[in-house]
């Protein structure tokens, strides 16, 4: 006799699932204990017999039980004790069930037999089938929600050749409060189980598939839907925990039926996390989850479905803000956001309404892990500049850009598009400081933006973003000797080039180090005249320290 | 008639109308803006508005100084119609500045802000080329201005 310790099942993605349980599967080799039939019939049946009178608590089937008028009577939480006594034997359960919880239903394997197991209501409509393994496999039935009332448990099999009348099998059931818990069937839209948000459902990729939908080879999904009665706008945090070997797909769709979002950000063995996702009250929003990858479930570890609703208060991004349209307005100080799920760009949107010319400033917190970048779109969404001056885990600071009226979007992202984490919030802050005569003014990045200047006044200014360069023009209304003085700054090597009105190169000069300062002196006739500061080196930058930079008449 | 006299008095004030301080103030007349052909010009004023949005049309034109002095202006148009200026200007380097003015769906002839008005810029008047000065407005911002030029064809 060969005992093996617990059941186990293989399912067609070729992964075996065990769980350990008081039930030992005998194999007996008959050949070797009985050489003749005659003996091994009759062992076969004292055995049978003895096992029935030693474990006297199990439910017996009651033969005939092929249809659900014969239904064996099944007391939750008890178990049943039956044979298949031909290749299209059935064999009917019933339970009765006195109060909401949710079932689960266990049978072990037997040799020559192909277990299906299928659930009904009163109404003899079928809610769950379960056939995840071959011959000789176990099968289960969980997380079946039940309220008062009689159900049906149908034990079939599929193997044409089964030919083991003699052997007993054990269904086991089980009746636990349904409370946070998941409750079968909830694999369509139409059935998706009502949470609360602000709670937790436990359930299980289990089965791995969807026998019951009329799409062939369709995998097992979970819905569930979220009310939200109160009227205003709301942040839906959504966490659902890691289960071996299930690489989880967590969706959100509207009460239309548009998919709002989609996660899928973790692996196999991972879970998926949803941040400061948007929704208007009242309103319904239906939750999809499933196993990326067919035939993969696991019913021995649940998976836990932690949702939080929040009321909106500005304060964090309001997901789904990956596009213009969709765009968070930012209208506090700062506003907190994360990066997921992989590739997620957040949208925010600034809208100036000030007659007066304002300067936009903008900082961007480092994340652990990531290389953040900021981008400035105007109103269409085109980009006007791109702030990536820092590496990983770095802050990144937009020193000023000039407003002129309007809206203007901020797009943050990480850089490599291949890393996420809603564990961590980044932090984007704003000040918009009215524009005073002497502060450069972004964009003057070339001769048509350029930024006029007056002989005798000064101007000061960053280099940075990285890669900028800022043009200035003077008009000179009489001939004579003019001093150009830039000051220096740390960080950066600055070449000053002077242009005529026709954007002709004149001259040119650079600071011989970094943080020296750069000076030129011409004489010029009368005229339009532009001058380019730039780092020498495109990568120097500065966002802390200011240059100042002068025309004047000798 | 007589049996009715409240009637008739009632009846001749209703037909009578708004009085007239109700009526809405009629829009100014425009701007002077009619167009002269110059023959051989050497400057043009390209002006162009990009407009976000419908409710933004309006009419628009500019007028061209030079050193000073107007010395023409574009023709009267919608804010999305591109406007040109063309002009004999003397020789030399001139200092050019555009203004440019807008006439809202409601109110009067405006003057741009001197914050979205372009800077002023000597430009070199030379014979046988047109300078051309072009105006950009973008959506939001300051104006760009940039100079170009092209050879005259010879006559």
């Amino acid at each position: 006799m060969v005992v093996t310790p617990g059941h186990r099942m293989i399912d067609r993605a070729g992964i075996m699932y065990s769980w350990s349980s008081s039930h030992t599967n005998h194999t007996i080799d008959p050949l070797k204990m009985f050489p003749r039939r005659r003996e091994f019939n009759e062992f076969l049946r004292g055995l049978t017999f003895i096992l029935l009178m030693g474990a006297c608590g199990p439910t017996k089937e009651a033969e005939p039980n092929d249809s659900y008028q014969q239904a064996t009577l099944l007391k939750s939480g008890d178990k049943a004790l039956g044979t298949i006594s031909s290749p299209h034997d059935q064999d009917w359960y019933r339970l009765d069930v006195g109060a909401d919880g949710v079932a689960t239903a266990k049978i072990g394997g037997i040799k020559d037999v192909d277990f299906i197991v299928s659930f009904f209501d009163k109404d003899r409509r079928e809610l769950k089938r379960v056939d995840e393994t071959t011959v000789g496999g176990d099968e289960q039935l969980l997380d079946l929600g039940v309220s008062a009332g009689a159900y049906y448990l149908v034990v079939a099999n599929k193997n044409e050749k089964a030919n083991n009348p003699g052997q007993v099998y054990e269904l086991r059931t089980k009746l636990d409060r349904a409370t946070g818990r998941e409750r079968e069937p909830n694999d369509t839209a139409l059935t998706a189980q009502p949470i609360e948000a602000g709670g937790l459902a436990k359930g299980h990729y289990w089965p791995a598939k969807q026998l019951l939908s009329e799409e062939p080879g369709a995998a097992e999904e979970d819905w569930y839907s979220i009310s939200v009665e109160s009227p205003g706008l709301f942040l839906l945090n959504i966490d659902v925990s890691e289960v071996p070997k299930v690489d989880a797909i967590l969706e959100v769709y509207d009460t239309n039926g548009y998919k709002l979002k989609e996660l899928d950000a973790g692996g196999i063995g991972e879970g998926e996390s949803l941040r400061n996702f948007g929704v208007r009250g009242p309103g319904k929003f239906q939750l999809r989850l499933r196993s990326k990858y067919k035939n993969a479930g696991n019913p021995d570890v649940p998976y836990d479905l932690l949702t939080e609703l929040l009321p909106y208060q500005g304060a964090s991004e309001f997901e789904p803000n990956d596009q213009r349209a969709d765009a968070t307005p930012l209208e506090l100080d700062s506003i907190s956001g994360t990066i997921a799920p992989t590739g997620d760009q957040d949208w925010y949107k600034v809208t100036s309404t000030s007659e007066t010319r304002q300067l936009l400033r903008l900082e961007l917190s480092g994340l652990a892990g990531m290389d953040l970048t900021a981008s400035l779109r105007d109103g269409l969404g085109n980009e006007i500049s791109f702030i990536d001056n820092m590496g990983k885990e770095q802050p990144e600071i937009m020193t000023g850009w000039g407003l002129t009226g309007g809206d203007y979007h901020i797009v943050v992202a990480e850089k490599s598009g291949k890393k996420s984490d809603s564990r961590q919030s980044y932090q984007l802050a704003r000040k918009v400081i009215p524009f005073q005569s002497g502060l450069e003014w972004e964009p003057n990045n070339s001769s048509t933006t350029v930024q006029s200047l007056k002989v005798g006044e000064s101007v000061d200014g960053y280099f940075a973003p990285k890669g900028d360069e800022d043009w200035y023009e003077f008009n000179l209304y009489q001939k004579g000797v003019v001093v150009l003085e830039l000051t220096g700054v740390i960080n950066v090597s600055p070449t000053m080039t002077l242009f005529d009105q026709e954007y002709k190169e004149t001259s040119s000069t650079t600071a011989p180090k970094s943080g020296e300062p750069a000076i030129l002196e011409r004489e010029l006739d009368r005229g339009t005249y532009f001058v380019r500061l730039k780092p020498a080196d495109a990568a120097q930058n500065n966002v802390r320290d200011k240059y100042s930079f002068r025309v004047r008449a000798k | 008639m007589r049996r009715f006299p409240l009637l008739a008095a009632l009846l001749a004030a209703a037909c009578a109308g708004p009085r007239r301080a109700e009526f809405p103030k009629p829009p100014p007349p425009p701007p002077p803006v009619a167009i002269v052909e110059v023959a051989n010009p050497n400057f043009e004023a390209v002006v162009v508005e990009a407009v976000p949005n419908a409710d933004d049309e309006g009419v628009s034109f500019t007028k061209v100084f030079v050193d000073g002095k107007e010395a023409g202006h574009t023709a009267v148009g919608p804010r999305s119609q591109e406007k040109h200026a063309r002009l004999k200007l003397p020789a030399g380097n001139q200092p050019v500045r555009l203004e440019h003015w807008l006439l809202p769906p409601i109110g009067e002839w405006t003057r741009m802000s001197d914050a979205l008005q372009p800077r002023e810029r000597f430009v070199r008047i030379e014979d046988g080329t047109i300078a051309r000065l072009s105006l950009r407005y973008g959506p939001g911002g300051p104006p760009t201005l940039a100079l170009s030029r092209e050879s005259t064809p010879k006559p």
